[in-house]
């Protein structure tokens, strides 16, 4: 740790709790982009600037800066609102955004293309509602999963409080977020920024991820998280949960030091101690983090850097208890139910398939229309999954008929969209995200199309295949964790990834380093024929791929086995 | 005369004086040299005559300049004279006058300049037989292209006559042409003058009338009669999606050696297609510097709108007509100068404010100050709906304020929040900076809609002086009429 600190890190010591300027910088209508310590810190507060990158050139003919517009991502523990939310939410995306809610691959939501002087009035907007979204992005805990799919058992009501305890528990304590957005009360100049003892003045050096999943489901993807946490009940009693820690996807094009790592297990802790231990492994990271290159400052690079079992004996140091041993559990699916499902007490509840998280009236499917007319009835909460979908929850069996006909009049049903496309998944990539090298939603849909058309072809129709698309090597859309994974490289060139199993418990890897689309339906039409002619019974396309291909090992990285 | 030592420091005298250094000059030495300090009484005519007020209202600068060289000429042949615009005039400070000159501009449909609202105003409500002392003379400047031509000088000539004055010659009407027939009215009115007061003496006015009147150029180029051809060379809608309005930065190219200068506008010649039997020039305000962009002039249109009858919208004839226009297309157009809207010296500090189209001038204003090296600094007050969409120039200003061609930008983007914000809003919450700029010499500048921003600009310019220097209203205002009359309160509205 000798060498020097990440700029990023001055930005977060030097910012008084996560004030810095950025009151000053948006009241200051000058540009409608802010500094970039404020782009930093904004992010802290839920937010990222974009700009629209389709339309630069244009903006510079008109005289104009280019188009600065804010992303804001709400905290929604466990994606759990109400209708009235979504109904006010829904509204406030048309007023103050682009009009079209985005559900993101981590169980919420986010409005683009708020201009500068939106900000603070959509802010106040999830406020009224009880709703923020502080800590949704930045070098913080961000927003915490919880298996959506509805109750299996009554203890899964508990684990769902859960992801909300956890949230709270590892909330920064400033208050610049209430003195920012709300005109709440402001810290006396030159006053030192609130306690924050989990924190302190260095926030963590990197993003820090947690979702907990209930077995057998698993669409949450717990080993893509730095902690995945496994519910572990026993008849309706719920013990605790089975951990894992470093998990992860993020890596960089052309940097081998960088990789996707699965999450490691390392025991289970008991409900009543689950708390304390996630507060100490967040601290051990704070810590002990890469606070030099950011590219190498995930929990999952101290994992490695520091060894599993010197982690594990670290946590039990500050925790002061041992680390039981992991319980046995099963995944099965990570896909989403759509349509009507009973939970454990006899609740009912309707997953709707919206492709790739982009809430809008398409082609007569008007998912929008649909469910501003559905939460008007408030006969429902409304839940996010992580595959960026939407759940009608907790309907009484009398008020379905209701929803029904609401559904029908919108056009919502699902057998006009093949198996894989309603398991795929896409991040935003382009035009609005910085990061994006290729496209990403806009295009996935498309190219789905092809592919059906391929898996028609062979025969292959019944067979989902878990498809995964991101505009760059950051993993929003967990394409590791893919059967087939598009990693973005250049404007229509991807890596293209195979043999990830359809449950998520293994990551893929490169297949083809880069590919246009002509070479991923040639490719993918050829080992569409193989694998139709050669699999064995029942094996799905991820694992033939795995056995056949890869010989069974998953490699990633510089020469680094990640198969645990 | 001078020995060259005497030469040298004149010489060193005269090269670091401004303009009004050396008319106060001109006055300061005639004094030294025994002359009467009431002007007049040159060339040997007779030293008895009495006094005729010439009086001028303005907004370009026209009347005003014409009234230098009416002056010129009633000094020549001996009369008192004195020259004051009407501006701040009420109708019992004309009882004095025995004989007076009017010099009035009309501006659109048969409105006055701006400034002299105020005194037309007062004018209409004064008590017949007011003025029966008065014999004038008036002479009205305008546009024959528009329904009410001169309408302003009409309705004051209708005026005076009410209040009891007699005119001692017809009312003359000047259209656009005027420069070359004002001699011989000058002439003509001087010798009415003379009859009037018994010389029957061979006194002529002087050959160099216009000598003393500032630059007024004429010609092909600067009249809609003789308007230049040029070619359009770029067209955007500066407004971005999102905005109610449409903003069309135009730029035209030309050959002929017509020059502008920061401050003028440039009248369009409207196609026969278009216009019908419309020929009235639509007046824009140039938005280019004439030192950088060399052989073009820039504008910036609003596209105007209106319902029809019948639901439909509508566009004004001019922007509709701009709007369309695409690259290549050539236009006609003439220069409209403007004597009273132009750059500040050098080292003159200037506070400019110019919402929506009103900037244009200003982006002519930094553009040339920049060029110049003017060490004067910049205060841009700019105002609209929306910022992400209808912030004019917004990559150039932010160009300039990196590089210090403008010192401070202040914006007022009325609909960006629940609570409308205007630029007068920005005046007032940086009332103590404005004072302080204005103490050290700064000149004002408005451009933009006459009503309401300019008059609401105006009161809280009258507001924020009787605040922060302790005076009354009535005081403030004279405070800010002051600054007009010394050219540091200037407008360009419409």
């Amino acid at each position: 740790m000798s060498e020097k600190l990440s700029a990023n890190e001055g930005m977060k010591t030097g910012s008084r709790g996560l004030r810095g300027t950025l009151a000053d910088g948006l009241a200051n209508q000058i540009t409608g982009g802010l500094d970039e310590v404020e782009q930093q810190l904004v992010k802290f507060h839920g937010s990222y600037q974009q700009d629209d990158r389709d339309r630069r050139a244009e903006r510079e003919r008109k005289k104009l800066e280019w188009a600065y517009s804010y992303m804001i991502r709400l905290r929604i523990s466990g994606g759990d609102i109400t209708a009235n939310q979504w109904l006010k939410l829904q509204d406030s995306c048309d007023e103050n955004a682009s009009g079209i809610i985005k559900i993101t691959t981590r169980q919420t939501i986010q409005f683009h293309g708020i201009v500068k002087a939106r900000m603070k009035p959509t802010m106040k907007d999830f406020d009224v509602l009880g709703l923020d979204s502080i800590a949704a992005c930045g070098d913080v805990n961000r927003n915490v999963m919880c298996g959506a799919n509805p109750a299996l058992a009554p203890y899964h009501e508990e684990v769902f409080e859960f992801a909300d305890k956890i949230s709270l528990h590892l909330l920064p304590k400033t208050g610049a977020f209430r003195e920012i957005w709300l005109d709440g009360k402001k810290l006396a100049e030159g006053a030192p920024a609130e306690e924050d003892p989990l924190y302190q003045e260095r926030y963590l050096p990197r993003k820090f991820k947690i979702a907990i999943a209930l077995p057998p489901h698993n669409e949450n993807d717990v080993f893509a998280n730095d902690i995945g946490l496994i519910a572990i009940g026993e008849g309706d009693e719920f013990l605790g949960f089975n951990i894992a820690i470093g998990g992860g996807l993020g890596a960089t094009h052309g940097n081998n030091a960088t990789y996707p790592r699965r999450g490691t297990m390392i025991g289970f802790i008991p409900k009543d101690k689950t708390l304390d231990t996630l507060w100490q492994i967040v601290a051990i990271q704070r810590d002990h983090g890469n606070r030099e290159d950011r590219k190498l400052s995930r929990l999952k690079y101290t994992v490695d850097r520091l060894g599993v079992e010197w982690f594990k004996a670290e946590i039990e140091k500050r925790c002061d208890y041992k680390l039981e041993e992991a319980k046995p559990y099963e995944f099965s699916y990570r896909g989403d139910a759509f349509g009507w499902v009973e939970d454990y007490q006899g609740k009912w509840h309707y997953g709707i398939f919206v492709e790739n998280g982009v809430v809008n009236d398409v082609n007569g499917y008007n998912i929008k229309s649909a469910m501003r007319e559905i939460t008007e009835t408030e006969k429902c909460g409304v839940r996010f999954t992580g595959n960026q979908n939407l759940m009608l929850s907790y309907v009484d069996v009398k008020d379905k008929e209701a929803i029904d006909a609401l559904l029908l009049k919108h056009g919502i049903a699902h057998d006009q969209y093949s198996k894989s496309r309603k398991e795929a998944i896409a991040c935003v990539a382009m035009p609005t995200c910085p990061l994006a090298l290729a496209e990403g939603q806009r295009y996935l849909p498309e190219l789905i199309t092809k592919i059906d058309g391929l898996q028609d072809k062979h025969g292959l129709k019944d067979t989902p295949i878990t498809i995964r698309m991101t505009g760059c090597p950051n993993g929003c859309g967990r394409p590791y964790l893919a059967e087939i994974g598009f990693v973005g490289k250049a404007a229509g060139k991807y890596a293209l990834r195979l043999g990830g199993d359809y449950e998520g418990e293994r990551l893929n890897q490169v297949y083809k380093e880069e590919v246009n689309e002509a070479e991923i339906l040639e490719t993918l039409d050829n080992l569409f024929a193989e694998f139709t002619d050669k699999s064995n019974d029942n094996e799905r396309f991820g694992d033939y791929m795995h056995r056949t291909h890869f010989k069974g090992q998953v490699f990633v990285g510089a020469d680094q086995e990640i198969n645990t | 005369m001078l020995n060259p030592d005497q030469k040298k420091i004149l010489d060193t005298l005269l090269s670091s004086v401004t303009r009004d250094q050396t008319l106060w000059l001109a006055g300061y030495l005639q004094g030294l040299a025994g002359g009467d300090s009431s002007v007049g009484n040159a060339g040997g005519a007779p030293a008895n005559k009495p006094k005729v007020s010439v009086y001028y209202a303005t907004e370009t600068g026209n009347s005003k300049a014409l009234s230098l060289g009416v002056m010129k000429a009633l000094k020549g042949a001996g009369f008192k004279t004195k020259g004051t615009a009407v501006n701040r005039l009420k109708p019992e400070d004309l009882k004095k006058d025995e004989f007076a000159i009017f010099l009035v501009s009309t501006h659109g449909e048969g409105t006055p300049p701006e400034p002299a609202e105020k005194f037309f105003g007062l004018m209409e409500g004064a008590p017949d037989g007011l003025l029966d002392n008065l014999s004038y003379a008036a002479l009205g400047l305008g546009d024959s292209s528009y329904e009410i031509f001169c309408g302003a000088i009409v309705t004051l000539d209708k005026e005076l006559s009410r209040l009891g004055g007699k005119a001692f010659q017809d009312i003359k009407l000047l259209d656009v042409d005027y420069a070359s027939h004002t001699a011989p009215w000058i002439e003509e009115t001087v010798g009415a003058l003379n009859k009037l007061v018994g010389d029957t003496g061979e006194q002529q006015p002087s050959a160099l009338i216009f000598d003393a009147v500032p630059e007024v150029r004429t010609g092909k180029g600067y009249t809609r009669l003789e308007p230049i051809k040029g070619k359009i060379t770029d067209i955007v809608n500066l407004n971005d999606r999102g905005s109610k309005k449409e903003t069309y930065h135009i730029e035209i190219v030309y050959d002929d050696d017509v020059i502008y200068t920061p401050g003028d506008a440039v009248g369009i010649i409207l196609p026969a297609d278009v216009a019908g039997d419309d020929v009235t020039p639509r007046l824009y305000s140039i938005a280019s510097s004439p030192s950088l962009h060399e052989g073009e002039v820039h504008l910036t249109v609003s596209l105007t709108s209106y319902q029809k009858e019948d639901g439909s919208i509508g566009h004004g004839l001019a922007s509709g007509f701009l709007s369309q226009i695409k690259e290549d297309d050539e236009i006609e157009f003439y220069i409209s100068q403007n004597q009273l809207f132009n750059l500040p010296a050098d080292e003159q500090d200037a506070i400019m404010i110019g919402p929506g189209t009103g900037v244009a001038p200003f982006r002519s204003f930094i553009y040339e100050r920049s060029e110049r090296g003017a060490s004067g600094r910049n205060w841009l007050i700019f105002g609209d709906q929306h910022a992400h969409c209808d912030f004019l120039y917004q990559a150039e200003w932010q160009e300039h304020l990196a590089i210090e061609t403008l010192t401070r930008l202040d914006l007022a983007f009325s609909r960006d929040q629940d609570h409308k914000i205007y630029v007068q809003n920005r005046l007032e919450e940086n009332a103590d900076e404005l004072i302080r700029w204005l103490d050290s010499g700064a000149v004002i500048y408005v451009c933009g809609a006459k009503d309401p921003m300019s008059k609401d600009v105006e009161q809280t310019l009258i507001k924020i002086i009787a605040e922060k220097k302790s005076l009354s209203a009535g005081n403030a205002e004279d405070y800010l009429a002051d600054l007009e009359e010394q050219g540091r309160y200037l407008k360009d509205v419409y």
